[in-house]
């Protein structure tokens, strides 16, 4: 290898080193939004997989535009038919149903609203349990339960926050219905957590429900402990919790349900070892739907019924409330429930669930399918959603706020933020003063200092960038300086030590010695 | 050579910076040690404790620690903040690894068998422009009865 082709080699490796260097921080930066982005896409192809059980001719009538309760049950509750109004919003806030055409989001709500005009409905003015989805008929005289009508009147709420121009026409179908006769229900009198869902359904329409018991109040001021975990002695499972929460009509204290419901089924899993979402859905024959009750009224735990009474069959863990959870909570017990449950996948939806035997339920029904959803809507946009681990803020605070913030940046920028972090808590002392003996004039004082950081921030961030670039300057003088200094040698060094060893010895004679 | 150049310019772009991010909380007894933590009080007893907490995220930090009271039935995890009565709070604004111990009085103002007092962080969080849970807790089991008659 000549001389030149060495010296080429090194400028090209330093090169090489320097373009990695400042590149480097750009990967880095965009791994951060790659992560984001992963997640988005996994909420977007799950819900992309739950959409396939509404598209028209699945689990869809193409004849009336009304759902399926399941792909072998042709016909819809009042129950069935909020879901599939939540579906279709949360698809829509998720932008894989578009507003325009005859399956569109305003074409499906405008024959939800026509059937909803103009169903059969009983003498006293209360709907039918069920219809047929094909022909928009009911099938028997059995009225509707007040939860599923609830449920309902839900979804259409929800409907005419999304769209206000269906708000009279919403208002006009209610008034078509003995509403009145349903909030009034003994139902509400229950002891469980589905009343508490349902009559807020009734509340969005102005309507009481005199019956329904504080939350408080959920069973009767009795406890039962599980794993550690206080739960009301009441009629309890997920299902009606997730929703809630999913669909923002959770207060502070039923959300908190929740959270001790799946903090009972994850330490159930962690004691047990059993994998636990209880929840309802449709089951093996000959049982077709069960409810998995983690408590019921009268204090038994962890059962499953089956029209009203309990039977010993194999626990499911519903895929439903596997992604409700993971939206919710998303962390390491919930993962795992999805892991789970995450290939039941058909070319119609999602499948109901898997026994912790492992026996797949086979049945694709629009629960499932429009909680997931709804799950996927709830994790996608949650970052634009209030999250309740925060807390309210006022004027002050939010003083506070933009001073951190500009403090924070001037860190960012490498700037010595050691002054402003002292005046910032000398502020938030001034303010926590003001909190404790109620002098404004405190506050005042703060409020200067806070004002005063906001304005010294930037030139302290300026100054840390000054820094960091002189900095920058002063390493690439040394670069230079070691890699001429490098060069020189390696070019020079071996002639000058041959020079100063002629010199040296240059005149010393070799003698050859005769061996003896 | 080659090296030497590496280093300089690693050393040059990229400072050394410490790669595991967390917050510590603490809470000391009256003689700054973890002992010595009370647990039979009377109603209104002034008790002293400090509270301890470390910075390591990486960065400024905006911490809020809040003292909740509540009993043996609240619910807390690193998830879901307690859902009882705030009786106290602090704030203060740490620099990386920089860490801070400030004594705190308090007292309890209602008699109870196995109260739990609280100590939760939150931390400003810019995204949601305010207090975050962080999931960190510590808690004192008390016992308080009625205060002597005078």
């Amino acid at each position: 290898m000549n001389l030149q082709l060495k010296h080429l080699i090194i400028v090209a490796y330093i090169t090489f080193l320097f373009s990695s260097f400042l590149v480097s921080p750009i990967i880095a930066g965009s791994q951060k939004t790659l992560q984001t982005s992963v997640e988005k896409d996994f909420w977007l192809e799950t819900a992309g997989t739950a959409w396939r059980y509404f598209k028209p001719g699945v689990g869809v009538s193409i004849s009336t535009g009304l759902n399926y309760g399941s792909l072998n049950w042709h016909r819809l509750t009042d129950w069935d038919l909020g879901i599939y109004i939540s579906a279709l919003i949360a698809a829509r806030n998720l932008g894989i149903l578009g507003e325009e055409g005859e399956w569109g989001f305003n074409g499906r709500i405008g024959k939800v609203l026509k059937f909803l005009s103009e169903r059969p409905i009983s003498p006293n003015g209360i709907p039918y349990w069920s219809y047929d989805s094909d022909s928009g008929g009911s099938p028997s005289e059995e009225l509707a339960s007040p939860s599923d009508f609830g449920r309902l009147l839900l979804a259409l709420d929800d409907l005419r926050k999304v769209n206000p121009e269906w708000a009279s026409q919403i208002n006009f179908i209610i008034s078509r219905y003995n509403v009145s006769a349903l909030a009034n229900s003994k139902y509400f009198a229950g002891n469980g957590v589905y009343e508490y869902y349902s009559a807020r359904g009734y509340w969005a329409f102005d309507f009481d429900t005199p019956a329904l018991k504080a939350l408080e109040n959920l069973g009767n001021g009795k406890f039962m402990n599980l794993y550690g975990i206080n739960l009301p002695k009441a009629w309890i499972t997920s299902e009606p919790l997730v929703l809630a929460v999913l669909e923002g009509k959770a207060d502070k204290q039923y959300k908190s349900i929740l959270d001790k419901v799946f903090e009972a089924q994850k330490r159930r899993y962690e004691n047990e070892g059993v994998l636990t979402a209880f929840s309802e859905g449709a089951y093996f024959d000959p049982y077709y739907y069960i409810y998995e009750w983690i408590i019921t009224g009268d204090g038994k735990t962890w059962v499953l019924w089956v029209n009203n009474k309990a039977v010993n069959a194999s626990e499911a863990i519903f895929t439903k409330v596997a992604y409700g959870f993971y939206a919710i909570y998303g962390d390491e017990y919930s993962k795992r429930l999805v892991d789970k449950v995450k290939n039941l996948v058909t070319e119609e939806g999602f499948l109901e669930g898997v026994t912790v035997n492992g026996e797949i339920l086979n049945i694709v029904t629009d629960k499932t399918n429009s909680m997931i959803l709804e799950a996927a809507a709830y994790a996608y946009l949650k970052p634009l959603k209030t999250m309740e681990t925060t807390l309210p803020i006022n004027e002050t605070e939010k003083k506070v706020f933009e001073a951190f913030k500009a403090v924070a940046e001037a860190e960012e920028k490498g700037g010595n933020i050691s002054i402003l972090v002292a005046e910032l808590n000398s502020a938030i002392k001034l303010i926590q003063e003001a909190e404790a003996t109620g002098d404004k004039a405190f506050i005042e004082k703060a409020l200067v200092k806070l004002d005063k950081i906001i304005s010294e921030a930037p030139k302290v961030g300026e100054s840390g960038l000054t820094a960091a670039r002189w900095r920058q300057i002063k390493t690439m003088v040394a670069l230079s300086i070691e890699v001429a200094v490098g060069l020189i040698v390696y070019i020079y060094a071996p002639k000058a030590f041959w020079r100063a060893w002629i010199k040296v010895k240059g005149k010393w004679k070799v003698k050859t010695v005769e061996k003896r | 050579m080659v090296i030497i150049v590496a280093a300089t310019v690693y050393q040059g772009f990229f400072p050394k910076k410490s790669t595991e991010h967390f917050s510590e909380l603490g809470i000391l007894g009256p003689n700054m040690k973890i002992a010595d933590y009370p647990k039979e009080l009377r109603v209104n007893e002034s008790f002293t404790l400090y509270l301890y907490i470390g910075n390591h995220e990486g960065k400024i930090a905006y911490y809020r620690i809040l003292v909740k009271l509540g009993n043996k039935s609240s619910f807390i995890n690193e998830t879901v903040p307690m859902d009882a009565p705030i009786i106290a709070k602090y704030e203060k604004v740490l620099m990386n690894n920089e860490t801070w111990i400030y004594p705190i009085s308090l007292s309890i103002n209602k008699e109870g068998v196995n109260l739990r007092l609280v100590f939760e962080m939150w931390i400003y969080d810019e995204a949601v422009n305010g207090f975050k849970y962080y999931g960190r807790w510590n808690q004192l089991w008390l016992n308080v009865t009625a205060s002597k008659p005078s």
